[in-house]
């Protein structure tokens, strides 16, 4: 059970990082089309890291999921690998139709992020300070 | 929606604190504690018009050394141990990827998860 909140603090952390992403790059990065392009990247990238964490942390047997967390777990997966195959396409050809498509996919990730998150909805903080 | 975010960061973080046992160190809900008033400043900021990636990465990096602390502290019970191993690798991970992103574009190094 302290695993699972483990998990989703670091999906949490993940969705921060990857929403403050969404915002418009401070300076052009090399190798970038535009911001947008760039901000997508960074997100997607900040999603990876968590997800890849916590893979590793899976197998070396620090986690472990229930089924139904398994499942949530690659919903989200699936959501990002959808997102970063659109930006893939949208890096190689950017047009509003691929931004378009990239932001549905990105959006679609991080609700599925969210959807982790709110699953299990943790009792009050207070309780947890007062020990 | 990152106003909306950061609550349940903070609650998910002393609720896992909780979770380990009724003996949770006062020292460690006080580290946690002391946090909140920097994601109270994040919201500030954001709301202000600030930069929100910067300061975002800003409470990251606040948090990874609080958990680092936690960590290194031999004298507590190795659950609180595991867990803050587990949350720094996770952490340093996405703080690793996002440093990366912002330097240089590569195509190659965004993949597919299985």
């Amino acid at each position: 059970m302290s695993f699972t909140k483990l998990l989703n603090v670091c999906l949490v952390v993940g969705l921060v990082v990857g929403c403050a992403a969404t915002k418009p790059v401070q300076a052009p990065i090399p190798g970038q089309v535009n911001a947008f392009d760039a901000s997508m990247y960074r997100g997607l990238r900040d999603m990876q890291g968590a997800i890849d964490a916590t893979k590793t942390d899976l197998a070396a047997g620090k986690v472990t999921f229930t089924a139904q967390e398994t499942q949530i777990f690659d919903d989200f997966k699936s959501a990002y690998n959808v997102a970063e195959a659109a930006w893939q396409v949208y890096h190689g050809a950017a047009n509003t139709a691929n931004a378009n498509t990239l932001t549905a996919a990105y959006n679609a990730a991080n609700t599925k992020y969210g959807a982790f998150v709110t699953a299990r909805t943790p009792p009050a903080a207070a309780a947890a300070t007062s020990k | 929606m990152l106003t909306l975010l950061i609550g349940p960061l903070l609650s998910l973080l002393l609720s896992t604190l909780s979770d380990f046992g009724v003996n949770v160190p006062s020292s460690i809900g006080s580290l946690i504690t002391q946090l909140v008033p920097v994601v109270q400043g994040l919201v500030a900021d954001i709301s202000a018009g600030g930069s929100p990636s910067a300061e975002t990465i800003t409470i990251l990096q606040t948090l990874l050394p609080a958990i680092q602390a936690i960590k290194a502290d031999t004298s507590l019970d190795p659950k609180y141990i595991q867990w803050a191993t587990l949350l720094d690798d996770v952490l340093t991970k996405v703080l690793q990827n996002d440093q990366d992103a912002q330097t240089v574009i590569d195509p190659t190094k965004l993949t597919p998860e299985v």
